[in-house]
């Protein structure tokens, strides 16, 4: 075993498992998985750590100090989010009247998050458990309009009697969010001078968080609950993020910890706003496909992602990654710039129903997750899964699941499946598990061709990496029929999402709402162009201090300006690139023809509507410095024939109405240059890539495999 | 896409039934189709001809629509010369040119004042909208960007649908496109046909919902200014093979008023109901829709076929109408065990405030609110009903954020959006609760107002086993005040009208308060500092409300759902508001309970004895003027109503009520 | 697709959580349910006769003898199913200002001369068993008159006897 200097240390913490993905100088990497703990995080992390070093034979004793950077992207954060076990009471100010925001949720998240059949049976529609339950919420007499007029003044005695009734109620912190603080925060910033008087009085030491410094964007909803998400969900997890880098440093590591933001970027724990590390998982995986793009020099690049749950599609269009700024977080509507993924609940834990009215097969919407299916004994699963369906199939092997680690048991799988599926359609267990594949893969198939679609192109013009736990097993069947130019498949395709937290920036991103119309008028344009100016100013002055507080120097940082913007009077705004400071004549032209552009591509051409003029919704700015990364070593290629050791023998697999021998490869043992000819199935611990007939398998020398037509 | 109005496109046959649809109010999915069959049925092919590249529009009510404001645009689908089929596409437009702005009207009397129509019109040809087409449209309705964005939308849509028809043929084969074609529709009403036998029991199901439509001393036009009163009896009947036959039978007449609703508006509506019931896994298309038979009498209210009267507002006569069908259908799940899928009925998707108004600086803005969306939908079999969150006409409803309606009604401002108390449906589980908003008219040069709601009757019949109908609406609003003046001195202006025995509204904000049990108000001016109230119903309720359990009533007053006044006199549980919340007082409950059950026995009388009063009021005619009216509607056009209505009487078979 | 009777007792008694309430609502219908809930129903009535189909949280139609009636649970009967059960019911119409005021305010009740609201109670226990919102001298609404016989021989396919 040669040496190894671990250089990166990439965690990507889920709910059961902690991955850990450890990248040397040479770009070499090792993959550790343990347990999460989640009451210490940093406990199961360390283990995945030795688990990942073990492979190298390395002790953490000595590698930690070598560490240049530490990525960190997790789920503990949605998970409290999700069971409802964040940091409270937390007591909110908001514009009178205006009390009851999570009771009513604007409607629109009583179905957020459903499959479309949920959304239409309105029996399933339900409000959420409040994040602050209603005594905690008190209404503040003051009115800002759309214009920015003080309509109503702030009634300074209710906030001091609403903040001094809140710290008797015990509260742990305070947000504000008061209507068009957005535009102008000046009665949020009133009420924080009182609050921190009263508070002060009182003798209570608790901290209070203004929309208007948050998140100052409209949409009076989505800005409260991203504030209440910060304290609720986020601030508790920096406790834990401390403590990560505490013990790292602890080990001699000099490397400062990052975490993984939902736009891309890696932001220290000390972040004023730690919300919008809410989002991670998915998106490591489309930053790790960004990475791969760089390296082949692709254009346009399909990232598909197989969980357990749910089938999560990203596009990368002319080197682009598409951002949303309202995305929905377990239910809730938010204001977080995240990439744009759109996810359908199917997954390999997906399971498996027939319809006894129709005899139809119905899949979902619930999932074994993490406990797999019926297969796996000690679940209690008795539903087939779609891991059922494989395992019955011939895909997976059964003594080999996880490395061996779990066991399942394709006999059960069988059962269930011949008396659940197979006799409800009077069909053999066989041809049924296959209907069923084929179902799961043909909607998923659906799925991204739409998407495709959507922007205005064709699967000719994309290449498609399938990664994920079950992205390897299925992308032969999902992209069935598409002509992308190329299938890849990355030998590290189960820890996909840590690589890729490693390969994301340095970078603090922040947006802000403007509102300008510009018009042909000069005085409209000049006004557009000084706005965007001033807000491009402050916010990059903001991430400046960012990085200064981080201990960096904010002077190497590159500063990306940008704007979001669409045809007065539609509601979907699109993000543009800009360049600052910009001008009211060519500057602003060029904005516009590039909006334009921009629009006829991921919208209609037809629809193009510039006649009212441009409206600009909003001025955003990302600061980015360079920071370690991995490098993806280069193999020497070998020969086609692979090495007879890496054969592992053959396995019966049942494929479109037959059975087939397939043969059985380890993936480890295969070498850059080698050719895999379908039926086969290519195995490693984490992962099961599967080969079908009349396909080919070619691993290049980035030990990527392309799935080609035999 | 989207844009202010909500979008929906589809996919017909080339006889215009749909087979695909996209999101979007599917309401509308239906009423494109009868416009291509009217099309068809009056030769369009050979006059003015239908070619590839044609592009048709309609926003008639009488052909299938449910409101001019729904405007439609449909092109033909050609491969190889060979129709295919049609792509359609909706979009509910904020403004329709109508006597009045707004995209509800109340003032209206007859079609001449509904604005622009476009009947089944060829706009365009060579895949282009006609230029002159572009230019009459844009003059004639308020909010020409709208329209201009609206058309944009609706065709970029349609030819999205006709490219992705186009991929399947490429890659399928026409012959598989046209058997996918017709095997989805028949598929559909299979799935339709299977669902009935799986969760309903056969037989007959019945029910009734009203509405009233007080316009004695506001309307603008003579012949409308009456009191009416809408009645819509509902029978569906599910016959032994799984058929769904649904009936209107004895629905009261048509008026010089926009609640007329066109039978396609109708089919619209029943349609939507089937997709949020029976068939919101399967196949969404016409399928469904051809296995379920129904019946709304020429000449009544729901199938007038009469193109001179008003249909702006179908909505107003349409949404109660459709109540009794989730109640009906309900009545079959909780028979056949399925108890999770009953809904009492829905709240009233009532009270739009509309207009338009000029901003201080001149600028025209729009009041096209739809944050109405948001109703209690009725109390469940299993639990209480969604609070706030429901349309009968979208199942995805979402009340917009404050912010994003001020951005364009920017003269009319928020001073609350909050739960109103006592307005869910008593019972077992409470209807979901409805709630109010009040707006300050601020920053306008000029502004009118108007809006509807029902006031004087529940709307839906009533709820489930015992459950009642939510509260009713009102109409507040309050001129000349001193809001200002209160600012000024930091006074505590007020934030709705929580509790109408003790009004906020009526402490220190002066003025002139118009305070009716209508909900229907016709165009007004406003100015500003001006107060306008909009209240959002409840839903029905489900079950005895002296069986709900008192835990869960003193939950509702701790959180402003009831009052706890309500509590004692509707549901039995006193209530004790102690410092740590709210409690109920369970031995003093089980008194006042066992009392309220004496009171129901003391009170009642015998079936007998109540048949005999109500018969006495009818065979002396000794009823208020819209009732008589109704009634006399109903049983003119409908002999068979007329004749049950007199057996069930006991009264000779010529019985009529006098005008 | 099976719920076992312990679900299916809590969900008709309103206990059932709502994660699980939700997955009976999304899930498929299991076709069992029909006689599981019947057999469930019958356990909580005290009298002894055959529950034939439940109309509403309190009455079922039965089997008494060679009869087929409405009965409520607690042992009120209410004659052949064929016969609309509220004519054997007792009745309290609320028609007058005074009687609508003790359940809504004015503003949020309804105007007594164009509807009024009636109450169907059981005459043995009180139970409000249905309400009708109906315009003064509205027909008595026959709410549901299923088909048994139907029902039992071609859907269910089992012996009605
Ligand atoms: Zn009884």
């Amino acid at each position: 075993m040669a040496e190894h200097m671990p250089r990166i240390l990439a965690i990507d913490a889920g709910g059961t498992m902690t991955d850990t993905f450890v990248v040397d100088e040479a770009g070499m990497f090792t993959i550790g998985k343990a347990q999460t703990t989640p009451n210490r995080e940093s406990d199961g992390l360390l283990r995945s750590f030795d688990d990942a070093l073990h492979y190298w034979d390395m002790e953490r004793g000595t590698v930690t100090q070598h560490l240049m950077a530490t990525v960190y992207s997790g789920t503990s954060m949605l998970n409290r989010l999700l069971e409802r076990r964040g940091d409270g009471p937390i007591g909110v100010l908001v514009t009178a009247g205006m009390e009851d925001y999570f009771r009513m949720e604007r409607a629109a998240q009583t179905y957020a998050g459903y499959p479309f059949s949920d959304r239409l049976h309105v029996v399933t529609h339900v409000h959420n458990e409040p994040l602050v339950p209603r005594k905690y919420i008190k209404g503040i007499r003051e009115r800002i309009s759309f214009f920015g007029e003080e309509v109503v003044p702030l009634y300074q005695e209710e906030v001091r009697d609403a903040v001094k009734a809140l710290g008797r109620q015990g509260v742990k912190a305070l947000c504000v969010s008061f209507l068009y603080s957005y535009r102008d925060p000046r009665h949020e910033l009133a009420a924080l001078e009182i609050a921190q008087q009263v508070l002060a009085e009182e003798g209570i030491d608790i901290p209070v968080y203004l929309s208007s410094r948050s998140n100052p964007v409209r949409g009076d909803l989505a800005r409260l609950n991203t504030l209440v998400v910060e304290v609720y969900a986020a601030r508790p997890s920096r406790l834990q993020l401390f403590d990560i880098r505490d013990r790292l440093r602890a080990e001699g590591s000099s490397a400062p910890v990052r975490v993984l933001a939902s736009y891309g970027g890696t932001v220290s724990p000390d972040v004023e706003w730690l919300v919008t590390t809410l989002i991670s998982g998915p998106i490591g995986g489309i930053l790790g496909a960004r990475r791969l793009s760089e390296v082949y020099h692709f254009e346009n690049v399909v990232c598909t992602d197989v969980g357990g749950t749910s089938f999560d599609v990203g596009l990368i269009t002319e080197r682009e990654l598409l951002t949303r700024t309202e995305p929905t977080v377990a239910r809730f509507l938010l204001t977080l710039p995240t990439l744009a993924m759109d996810s359908i609940g199917a997954g390999t834990g997906t399971l498996v129903r027939i319809d006894p009215a129709v005899r139809r097969v119905t899949l979902g919407p619930d999932s074994a997750g993490y406990r797999l299916g019926v297969c796996n004994a000690d679940s209690g699963i008795t539903v087939p899964s779609i891991t059922d369906c494989d395992l019955a199939l011939g895909y997976i092997n059964p003594e080999y699941f996880l490395g061996g680690e779990v066991k399942v048991d394709r006999e059960r799988a069988l059962a269930a499946i011949e008396e659940q599926i197979a006799q409800p359609l009077s069909s053999d267990p066989f041809s049924a598990a296959e209907g069923v594949v084929r179902l799961l893969e043909t909607q998923m198939r659906d799925h991204l061709y739409g998407m495709v679609l959507g922007l205005g192109y064709a699967p000719e013009n994309y290449r498609l990496f399938g990664y994920g736990g079950g992205g390897p097993l299925h992308v032969a069947g999902y992209t069935e029929g598409l002509a992308f130019q190329d299938i890849l498949v990355p030998t590290w395709a189960a820890a996909f999402s840590a690589f890729g937290g490693a390969c994301a920036d340095y970078a603090y991103r922040y947006d802000r709402s403007i509102d300008l119309l510009i018009t042909p008028e000069t005085s409209a344009r000049e006004m557009v162009a000084q706005s965007l100016n001033q807000a491009w100013e402050d916010i990059r002055n903001r991430i400046g201090q960012e990085f200064q507080r981080d201990g960096l120097n904010p002077a190497e940082m590159s500063f990306v300006p940008s704007v979001r913007m669409q045809y007065l009077g539609m509601l979907d705004d699109i993000e543009v690139r800009a360049k600052w400071p910009i001008d009211a004549k060519d500057g602003l032209t060029s904005l516009i023809d590039r909006f334009d552009e921009l629009f006829a591509k991921i919208f209609a051409r037809s629809a193009r509507s510039p006649e009212a003029g441009y409206f600009v919704t909003k001025a955003i700015g990302v600061g980015i410095l360079p920071t370690e990364k991995p490098v993806l070593p280069k193999f020497p290629l070998q020969g086609a024939t692979p090495s007879i050791n890496a054969h592992k023998g053959t396995r019966k697999l049942f494929w479109r109405g037959e059975w087939h021998t397939a043969q059985l490869w380890e993936m480890d043992r295969l070498h850059s240059g080698n050719e895999i000819l379908g039926p086969s199935v290519i195995e490693a611990p984490a992962t099961t890539f599967l080969v079908p007939p009349g396909r080919k398998a070619v691993l290049d020398a980035y030990r990527v495999f392309h799935l080609n037509n035999g | 896409m989207r844009n202010i109005g909500e979008l929906c496109f589809a996919f017909y046959t080339p006889e215009g039934d749909s087979v695909a649809v996209s999101t979007g109010i599917i309401t509308h999915v239906h009423t494109m189709s009868e416009a291509i069959k009217f099309m068809i049925r009056q030769g369009y092919e050979d006059d003015p001809g239908i070619s590839e590249g044609d592009i048709f529009c309609n926003n008639d009510p009488d052909l299938g629509n449910v409101h001019t404001t729904d405007v439609h645009t449909m092109i033909p689908i050609f491969w190889e010369g060979q129709m295919l089929g049609w792509a359609g596409g909706v979009a509910h437009q904020v403004d329709i040119g109508a006597s009045t702005p707004g995209h509800d009207p109340v003032a209206t009397a007859n079609r001449f004042e509904d604005g622009f129509y476009v009947t089944a019109e060829k706009i365009g040809e060579h895949h282009e909208v006609r230029k002159d087409f572009k230019i009459r449209a844009q003059r004639s309705v308020r909010t020409p960007l709208y329209w201009d964005l609206d058309e944009k939308c609706r065709i970029a849509g349609i030819y999205m649908v006709r490219d992705a028809v186009y991929r399947i043929i490429r890659e399928e084969g026409l012959e598989y496109f046209q058997t996918f074609m017709r095997e989805a529709v028949e598929e559909g009403r299979q799935i339709f046909m299977a669902r009935i036998r799986e969760r309903l029991v056969p037989g007959i199901y019945r029910t009734a919902s009203f509405m009233d439509a007080p316009y004695k001393g506001k309307a603008w036009h003579p012949e409308q200014n009456h009191d009416f009163m809408m009645h819509a009896p509902m029978t569906i009947t599910i016959g032994p093979d799984g058929s769904f036959a649904l009936d209107m039978d004895g629905a009261s007449g048509p008026g010089p008023f926009p609640f007329n609703a066109s039978e396609g508006s109708m089919q619209g509506a029943l349609w939507v109901q089937i997709t949020q019931t029976l068939i919101y896994d399967g196949k969404v298309n016409d399928g469904s829709y051809l296995a379920a038979q129904h019946h709304f009498p020429q000449g009544s209210w729901c199938n007038p076929g009469n193109s001179l009267l008003a249909y702006g507002t179908p909505w107003a006569y349409l949404i109660p109408a459709f109540t009794g069908m989730f109640r009906l259908l309900s009545r079959g799940y909780f028979s056949r065990g399925y108890r999770e899928e009953i809904v009492s009925g829905y709240g009233f998707t009532g009270d739009p405030t509309q207009g338009g108004g000029v901003l201080a600086n001149g600028t025209y803005f729009p009041v096209s609110n739809f944050e109405l969306c948001a109703v209690g939908l009725g109390a469940r079999g299993t639990m209480d009903g969604l609070d706030a969150a429901y349309a009968m006409w979208n199942p995805e409803a979402d009340m917009g954020d404050a912010e994003v309606w001020e951005t364009i009604e920017s003269g009319l401002l928020y001073l609350s959006r909050r739960f109103k108390p006592d307005t869910a449906g008593y019972g077992r589980f409470r209807g979901g609760s409805g709630w109010e908003s009040l707006r300050l008219v601020h920053g306008v040069q000029e502004l009118q107002l108007y809006s509807w709601r029902e006031g004087r009757v529940f709307h839906g019949g009533a709820g489930l086993f015992g459950g009642y109908p939510g509260a009713t609406g009102y109409r507040l609003f309050v001129k000349d005040t001193k809001f200002y003046d209160m600012v000024a001195d930091r006074l505590p202006y007020p934030l709705g009208d929580r509790n109408p025995a003790q009004r906020e509204l009526d402490n220190g904000l002066g003025g002139t308060m118009h305070l009716s049990r209508d909900g229907l108000i016709l165009p007004q001016p406003f100015q500003n500092g001006d107060v306008w109230l909009s209240l959002f119903s409840g839903g029905p309720g489900y079950g005895d409300p002296l069986e709900r359990p008192i835990d869960e009533v003193a939950r509702d007053v701790e959180g402003d759902i009831y009052l706890p006044e309500t509590a004692k006199s509707v549901f039995g549980v006193i209530i004790d508001e102690e410092p740590d919340g709210v409690k109920a007082d369970p031995v003093r409950t089980e008194q006042y309970r066992a009392a309220l059950i004496a009171d129901r026995r003391a009170r009642s009388v015998s079936y007998q004895e109540f048949w005999q009063e109500e018969r006495t009021k009818v065979s002396q005619g000794n009823l208020a003027e819209p009732v008589r009216r109704m009634y006399r509607e109903s049983m003119q056009l409908s002999p068979a109503w007329s004749a049950e209505f007199c057996r069930f009487w006991n009264l000779p078979v010529d019985f009529q009520f006098q005008p | 697709m099976k719920y076992d009777e312990k679900t299916l007792s809590a969900l008709i008694s309103g206990q059932l959580p709502w994660a699980e309430t939700k997955e009976i609502m999304s899930g498929g219908k299991d076709p069992d349910r029909f006689r599981m809930v019947l057999e469930i129903v019958q356990s909580m009535v005290s009298f002894t006769e055959r529950i034939l189909l439940p109309l509403g949280p309190h009455l079922y139609i039965v089997q008494k003898g060679t009869d087929r009636i409405v009965k409520c649970d607690c042992g009120y009967e209410f004659g052949d199913y064929r016969t609309n059960w509220k004519f054997m019911s007792r009745v309290f119409v609320r028609n007058s200002q005074e009687s609508l005021q003790e359940l809504y305010h004015p503003d949020q009740g309804v105007d007594p001369d164009w509807m009024e609201l009636r109450e169907f109670y059981c005459p043995g226990c009180f139970h409000l068993l249905e309400t009708e919102a109906v315009p003064p001298g509205y027909p008595v609404m026959f709410d549901f008159q299923p088909d048994l016989e139907t029902f039992y021989r071609d859907w269910l396919q089992q012996p009605l006897e």
